[in-house]
């Protein structure tokens, strides 16, 4: 379960909170859509949430550990896919494989193996013996994906995660997205394809200029869709663009 | 603690660490080479090369060399990682910031005194190849932690500018400039200060107390520093050769004693790391 407590994040000194308060849970067999436009606060979020960046003020709890205080205990259980992932670009994808797998106790061949698996699940199985610098950018999704995935952790963090996969992957990762629900995993997509969070969240949550201005359950998401014929003329009518 | 050995293990086992430690053990080779190459027309019991001598001739390399790879390596194995977002998919790993600052910083701590400890033990062989004469287990000991302790604060240093600033660029930047300014202009750098700021007069024996105290403010100084306290003699010091302190000196009089080698060259190997470590800890 992931539990967003009051957080804030201001990056500069007198400017504004990229983040703003922002209190969310993503229950467990839960995914929880992320909207915003460009530049909302989502990135922000999710950034605290993995313990990439320290918040302002507030607090984040991963099954129940938190982020910052605990954050060997919390991290245990966190899978987190970048907008852009970054890695070593000298790396092999399973040498990588076998060094993210250290921090959670597996021993080389158990990741090597893991990883081997996982590749294979990600479509990168004929890509396995090449440098990640060599890799495109939906291919280094793919690897960052599988890397997530490594320990099968709980909680999912997904950040615009579908921008720059083809449609195979696209297709991949919705049914890997239902799959984790099943699982009973907690998700959170963040994403400005608003069609693309109708299809798979179970709710939203719309971010504007670091707040959240409105939680939508399914109900909610059936109705403007029923009414509209899809979300993006509400969303717009949220933001008040 | 798995993750923790699991960082030192891979930082070992990286090829730029690997090609540095192979460096440091090539020039110890060289080193070697060129001590055991002496005349040998000289009979054996004549062959004689002091314990200042092999210090001397030591520091005029590895005082060089050591800072320049304690800055590489400090670029590669951490500032790099951080200023391009590489680090950002490690830290989401079950690990803290600092832990990460801490384990790679001691792992390379760890290559540097292996490698060290390699090219001591060769230049030991070389010399009594030549000499018939071992050097003495103090000097050894001396050596090794002198540039133990100079790769280590020059390694502290560029962790620690890696935290202040948000370009990998930048970090190049001033890894190079940490080089220039502590290591190969550092005589240069502190007699300017002395005499532009302090007024002194290069040759005098107040000029050369502040000398040894600007020595303390660098890694290479340090070891600039120890090597007059093992030859009780201020001629290695670079530039002050230029002033009139080719003479021998009692160390202990300019405030160079065991203590204070050990104190400072102490502080040198952990407050730039513990500096880095708590920045890690506090801002992002």
């Amino acid at each position: 379960m992931i539990e967003l407590k009051d957080l804030t994040k201001i990056y500069t000194r007198n400017g504004r909170p990229a983040v703003n308060s922002v209190s969310l849970t993503v229950n467990n067999g839960e995914i929880m859509g992320f909207a915003g436009l460009n530049g909302a606060g989502k990135s922000t979020a999710i950034r605290l949430s993995t313990g990439i960046i320290y918040p302002t003020s507030g607090t984040v709890m991963i099954d129940g550990h938190d982020i910052v205080r605990e954050k060997v205990k919390a991290s245990a259980n966190v899978g987190w896919v970048p907008e852009l992932p970054n890695f070593e670009p000298n790396a092999k994808p399973l040498t990588l494989m076998r060094y993210y797998g250290g921090f959670y106790g597996m021993k080389a061949d158990e990741a090597t193996s893991k990883g081997r698996e996982l590749l294979k699940e990600v479509s990168l199985e004929e890509s396995i013996n090449e440098k990640l610098r060599n890799y495109s950018q939906g291919m280094k999704k793919r690897f960052s994906l599988a890397s997530a995935m490594l320990n099968d952790p709980q909680n999912y963090f997904f950040d615009e995660t579908l921008n720059g996969l083809d449609p195979e992957g696209i297709r991949f990762m919705r049914r890997l997205m239902v799959d984790l629900k099943a699982r009973g995993k907690a998700v959170l997509l963040s994403s400005h394809i608003l069609s693309e969070l109708e299809n798979v969240a179970d709710r939203i949550a719309i971010i504007h200029k670091g707040k959240i201005i409105e939680l939508m359950d399914r109900k909610k998401i059936d109705d403007v869709i029923k009414t509209d014929g899809k979300l993006e003329e509400y969303f717009f009518k949220v933001i008040g663009g | 603690m798995n993750s923790i050995l699991y960082e030192l293990e891979r930082t070992l086992r990286s090829k730029f660490v690997l090609v540095m430690m192979g460096i440091i053990i090539l020039i110890g080779a060289l080193l070697a080479y060129a001590l055991s190459s002496g005349p040998t027309s000289v009979p054996r019991a004549d062959r004689f090369i002091s314990d200042n001598g092999i210090f001397t001739i030591v520091d005029a390399i590895f005082g060089v060399l050591i800072p320049i790879l304690a800055v590489f390596m400090g670029y590669l194995t951490y500032g790099k990682d951080r200023t391009s977002g590489v680090l950002e998919s490690v830290v989401t790993r079950p690990v803290t910031k600092g832990q990460l600052v801490l384990t790679r910083f001691i792992a390379s701590v760890i290559a540097i005194l292996i490698a060290l400890v390699i090219a001591t033990f060769i230049i030991d062989v070389g010399q009594y190849t030549y000499s018939y004469k071992f050097i003495p287990a103090s000097m050894i000991e001396a050596l090794i932690w002198t540039y133990l302790v100079e790769g280590a604060g020059f390694l502290g240093l560029v962790y620690l500018f890696s935290h202040l600033l948000k370009s990998q660029s930048a970090v190049l930047g001033v890894s190079i400039g940490i080089y220039l300014i502590f290591a190969l202009l550092w005589d240069l750098v502190e007699t300017i200060v002395l005499v532009e700021v302090f007024h002194a007069s290069l040759g005098s024996l107040s000029s050369l107390q502040g000398l040894v105290n600007f020595n303390f403010a660098s890694p290479s100084g340090y070891a600039r520093n120890v090597v007059m306290y093992i030859t009780s003699s201020s001629t290695i010091s670079g530039i002050s050769v230029a002033g009139s302190f080719n003479n021998s000196i009692n160390p202990a009089s300019y405030g160079i004693t065991l203590v204070s080698l050990g104190v400072i060259g102490f502080a040198w190997m952990v407050v730039p790391v513990i500096l880095t470590y708590m920045l890690a800890k506090r801002f992002d």
